[in-house]
């Protein structure tokens, strides 16, 4: 859980006499950019309060960034004075930060144990004097707003200590592109809908002792206003809050574009409480990879493979196409394969496309597998929906411009022996394995104290397939299922699935009907939703 | 799609020559502004005027040669969309159509520039947002975006239309030479020097759901062969590269992780499997290959299969997402542990390729991008390398790794690049790297040009030592003439906000004696340079007395 670092007291140290007179030197060398595009009106009363914060630098970052990525599940958590002694600012160097800013008149609002950060609140004059800069009103199209007028600068002394400094800038504060309607409760894939279809209404202790990994990208869920409000809506199996619900950053904070890591935000509540309402007693650990970037497939697969072992049990909900990504198919596929071994099983969303996973565009006939729901070491999970007397059907809503389960035989991988006689004769590889809840009415969310939705797509799958998985691993003695590809298709056919015989997956882009649904394995939704009890009693 | 609006117009102007002085002369149009500079050499140089100051401006796309004969090409043009071929003949060029979300390909005959442009593509070219916003107005998407050149400079490889579908086009005479369809583009393709393509494309599956299954395929074509044609080579392969020669081609099949090697000369009807067990490999100036095994062990073999080296998992520990190095004489290898490839580092380890080594560091928290075996004995690479894979600090060592000396500080991951002279190849004993110390990027601006905002100081290694040319440079603001003799750089750049770009004084500097810089700059207000060739270059010059671009000799 992410911890907020109170204010805690200072043992000041008066060292103005290390702060030489040697003046100031530029922190990054030129004005804010919002500066450059806007109109001066003029100058900033001097006495107009303005609040700051200054960064200081990390020490031993390479230090910091392993010991950060080599965390393990249930380490102990390092303490804020901890962290500070191992990895931050020297206590001097903290000290001096604060006299120089005391020395200028500015007020010291905040000091922090981590000694990563000072806050400060001073007169525009006094703030000037620090930063060695004029601070101006100007206006854009976004509006008025104040700024520092040129570089600011810090203490000589103090260049490499202090390496930012936030609130000169004119910055404009992050702005929620979502426009979501409050549904309240309104959608069809509910907890209990899930519970009921997979035959898991009257499972006891419904995850317990399981860890679930779901890796993903962005920003993190807010455990609380996010992931709380969600659970004590819902009350899965009458549980009300995660029983551990705990989130691993990989390669420091975000990195993507707010636009892009705001959506990723959204993919990243969804894949928690989907997982959470199956198996709302288990160790969900969300490892949240600082981009989307390839380094989500290698830092983040290889973290949860190498470092997360107990989790017997992964969620992506993040993939692409086959198409141009055989250079990193032998890389991944080790690390699935290594995981396979362990008793690590990942699911994939298998994608919203159809039958043409790549997207190639209208009226074409494009058969393409997504990636890396093709690799014949995951599970590929596609879509289903509920149609007329409460049964699945292939999730296909592409009339209305929403998506359809993602379902394709691979280009590259030839048909594995687990797949031998129990899918079509193709010689390849086909997707999707299994399929679970994507659309509809869809699924809702808790996000900022709300529940808002209805959110679509295998996106919602994949995590409920993973939250299945959990129950059916707890099931069988809670040690892993190896080669779980094999064991699945071991009992195709029986009463293990819910087999879903009705729909296609045509589209979007695929003018044809798509891939028809019937009994027993199916390239629109598998081997069918899962039936957890059935599944613990057949399995091998 | 709709037809373009913008139509393309051809106007012949002769520029108004600045009477330049130290070499200089004005060659472009008077107009309030001058961007994007693409040049074929120091022949022609091409370029958008009177645009507006900031990225994703459009404006009148210009031709002009070195005497300053300049022609109007065409209207509403996006800097970074148009690209000369390598023998100075042809110009392709990308314009948005009315229709923002699509774009046309033209190509304008470079001997006969006042002649109408030919549409070598109607639509299906791509546009991009100006921010990642999805709102964001359009434009037409840079032509290096949309596709390739291939290494001889005649031929541009580019997807086009919604699939993509792959076209080849003869930037010399605006062909289309070699298409194929059904999103052929999606696939990886590798053109050889000799203009042999090898690609990849499915087989199948693209007959909707009653079409059966595509099997991906490895292709190779001869594209100067006047009607090329496909001929298969293996299916469901993965990455493939050549060696350094480019006598051989090794490629790996995705489903098996074999090793194949193919000679691209005979071009036979397969290859022959060399290894098994593969993950990422690399391969020498005409062989050896070496690879990371699927259980983190290494090897190198032969391009005929033979063993080499064989270094156990338990001893070498190679990481399976560790890129693999091998000098171009084949004597040493590298490869990662602990591979953090988000920030673009891990511990860089050595090997000699002889039978019975053993792996030795060469340093912790190394750019998985940045290792440099050289010919004479010389390793460069960058370590300490930042926790957010920013930069890193320079060195030189012996090829072990022993010996290390530290070079610049805070370089630019990816950026510690080589150069050797023409036609040397990777193999030459002649070997400089110019690179940014002290570096910082602005991630929160993106300049006028769309290059990294990545400044910091210039600084120049050759085998002789290492000198700091600039503390103020900007990436790609510098250039080693062809010649190999000069370092040519704008000096004290520094940003200016009316021409969205960083602008600074145009100078220059002998590679073997760097510390001799002439008295005064070439020219003042420049803020992009082209390539130097036989001491002569264009460059533009917004900031200038009187901006513009201009044709440089020194």
């Amino acid at each position: 859980m992410k911890k907020l670092l109170g204010l805690v007291p200072i043992a000041f140290v008066w060292l103005a006499s290390t702060l030489g007179c040697s003046g100031n030197a530029p922190l990054d060398g030129r004005p804010p950019d919002r500066v450059a595009a806007a109109v001066d009106l003029g100058r900033l009363p001097p006495g107009t309060l303005v609040d700051f914060v200054i960064g200081l630098s990390p020490r031993r970052p390479t230090e910091l960034h392993k010991y950060v990525a080599m965390r393990r599940s249930g380490d102990a958590m390092l303490a804020p004075d901890d962290f500070a002694d191992l990895y931050a600012a020297k206590r001097q160097d903290y000290a001096r930060v604060m006299s120089w800013m005391e020395q200028h008149g500015i007020i010291v609002t905040r000091a922090n144990a981590g000694r990563t950060t000072v806050s400060g609140l001073g007169s525009a004059g006094a703030v000037e004097s620090l930063f060695g800069v004029e601070l101006h009103q100007y206006s854009d199209a976004g509006g008025t707003f104040f700024a520092a007028s040129g570089p600011i600068t810090v203490a000589n002394e103090l260049v490499g200590v202090v390496n930012g400094v936030v609130g000169l800038s004119g910055s404009g504060n992050w702005q929620s592109h979502l426009a979501w309607p409050d549904l309240s409760a309104g959608a069809v894939i509910t907890p209990d809908a899930m519970h009921t279809l997979y035959n898991t209404m009257t499972y006891a202790n419904p995850g317990m002792g399981e860890t679930v990994a779901i890796l993903g990208a962005g920003l993190a869920p807010d455990p609380t206003a996010d992931v709380g409000t969600f659970m004590s809506h819902y009350k899965p199996y009458g549980v009300a809050s995660a029983a551990s619900y705990s989130q691993t950053f990989l390669g420091g904070p975000n990195r993507d574009d707010v636009t892009s890591a705001q959506n990723e935000q959204i993919e990243n509540i969804l894949d928690a409480e989907m997982v959470l309402s199956m198996a709302p007693l288990a160790n969900v650990v969300h490892v949240l990879t600082a981009t989307n970037a390839p380094g989500l497939f290698t830092d983040g697969i290889s973290y949860i493979v190498n470092q997360l072992p107990k989790a017997h049990t992964v969620s992506v909900s993040y993939g692409g196409c086959e198409r141009g990504a055989s250079q990193e198919m032998p890389v991944l596929d080790t690390l699935m394969e290594q995981a396979q071994a362990e008793g690590q099983q990942w699911f994939f969303a298998s994608g919203d496309s159809g039958t043409d996973g790549c997207r190639d565009g209208s009226g074409n006939k494009h058969i393409t597998a997504g990636w890396p729901t093709s690799s014949p070491f995951v599970v590929g999970v596609g879509g289903t929906m509920v149609g007329n007397g409460g049964v699945e059907i292939v999730w296909n809503q592409n009339t209305t411009g929403v998506g359809a389960g993602g379902g394709a035989p691979s280009e590259v991988f030839p048909k594995p022996a687990y797949q031998m006689g129990k899918t079509p004769a193709d010689n390849a590889r086909d997707t999707p394995d299994v399929a679970a809840l994507a659309g509809g009415g869809g699924a809702n969310i808790g996000y900022q104290g709300r529940i808002v939705g209805p959110v679509y797509g295998t996106s919602v799958a994949a995590p409920i397939f993973a939250g299945a998985w959990a129950l059916v691993d707890q099931g069988k003695g809670g040690g892993g299922i190896t080669d779980a590809l094999t064991k699945l298709y071991a009992v195709a056919g029986t009463n293990a699935f819910n087999d879903v015989i009705t729909g296609d997956n045509g589209g979007p882009d695929d003018a044809s009907a798509g891939y028809l649904a019937g009994p027993g394995y199916d390239l629109a939704t598998g081997l069918g939703t899962p039936n957890v009890v059935n599944l613990i009693s057949n399995l091998p | 799609m709709r037809i373009l609006m913008m139509m393309a117009v051809a106007v012949s102007v002769t520029a108004c020559s600045s009477g330049g002085k130290d070499g200089t002369k004005k060659v472009s149009a008077s107009g309030t502004s001058t961007y994007g500079i693409a040049t074929d050499g120091a022949s022609h140089v091409a370029y958008i005027l009177n645009a507006g100051p900031s990225y994703g401006t459009s404006g009148e796309l210009h031709i002009a040669d070195a005497a300053g004969k300049d022609t109007k090409i065409a209207t509403g043009i996006n800097i970074g969309t148009f690209g000369f071929s390598a023998d100075g003949k042809g110009l392709l060029f990308v314009q948005q159509n009315s229709d923002p979300t699509d774009a046309n390909l033209q190509w304008v005959d470079v001997t006969n520039p006042t002649a109408p442009p030919k549409m070598v593509f109607a639509t299906g070219m791509q546009t991009v947002g100006i921010t990642s916003d999805p709102k964001s107005p359009k434009i037409a998407a840079p032509l290096l975006q949309q596709g390739f050149q291939s290494p001889s400079g005649r031929f541009y490889i580019v997807g086009q239309g919604a699939t993509p579908d792959l076209h080849v086009i003869d930037m010399t005479t605006g062909t289309d030479v070699f298409s194929r369809d059904n999103g052929a583009f999606h696939y990886l393709e590798l053109v050889l020097p000799n203009d042999v393509m090898v690609f990849q494309d499915a087989v199948g599956g693209n007959g909707g759901i009653s079409g059966g299954a595509g099997v991906q395929t490895l292709f190779w074509t001869d594209l100067t062969s006047g009607s090329p044609t496909s001929t298969q080579i293996d299916e469901r392969t993965g990455n493939y590269t050549p060696t350094g020669d480019n006598k051989t081609l090794v490629y790996q099949r995705a489903d098996t992780r074999e090793l194949f090697a193919w000679d691209a000369t005979a071009r036979p009807a397969t290859g022959t499997k060399i290894a098994s067990d593969t993950l990422n490999f690399a391969v020498g100036g005409s062989g050896p290959v070496a690879y990371v095994g699927s259980d983190g062990s290494f090897h190198v073999v032969g391009i005929d299969g033979k063993a080499i080296l064989d270094v156990a998992a338990a001893t070498a520990v190679a990481d399976p997402n560790s890129p693999v190095y091998i000098s171009d004489d084949g004597a040493d290898a590298y490869y990662f542990q602990h591979v953090d490839s988000q920030d673009s580092q891990g511990t860089l380890m050595h090997l000699s390729v002889s039978a019975g080594a053993a792996p030795s560091k060469v340093a912790d928290a190394a750019s998985l991008g940045d290792v440099h075996p050289l010919p004479d004995g010389v390793l460069l690479y960058l370590a300490n390398v930042d926790m957010t894979g920013a930069t890193g600090d320079a060195f030189k060592s012996a090829r072990d790794g022993s010996g290390a000396t530290a070079l610049g500080t805070k370089v630019p991951i990816g950026f510690l690049s080589i150069q050797t002279p023409p036609g040397a190849g990777s193999g030459s004993a002649m070997w400089v790297s110019a690179h940014l110390t002290g570096a910082t990027e602005s991630m929160s601006q993106q300049l006028i040009d769309a290059v990294r905002n990545i400044s910091g100081g210039l600084e120049l290694t050759t085998t002789s030592g290492t000198t700091m040319i600039d503390p103020n440079a900007r990436l790609g603001q510098y250039q080693i003439s062809d010649d190999f003799s000069n370092l040519v750089y704008v000096g004290g750049s520094a940003f200016d906000s009316t021409v969205d770009n960083y602008v600074g004084a145009l100078e220059f500097v002998p590679v073997a004696t760097p510390t001799m810089k002439p008295a005064k700059p070439l020219l003042t207000g420049v803020s992009e340079v082209g390539p130097v060739v036989k001491r002569a270059l264009f460059v533009n010059a917004p900031k200038a007395s009187s901006p513009g671009v201009y044709f440089v000799s020194f």
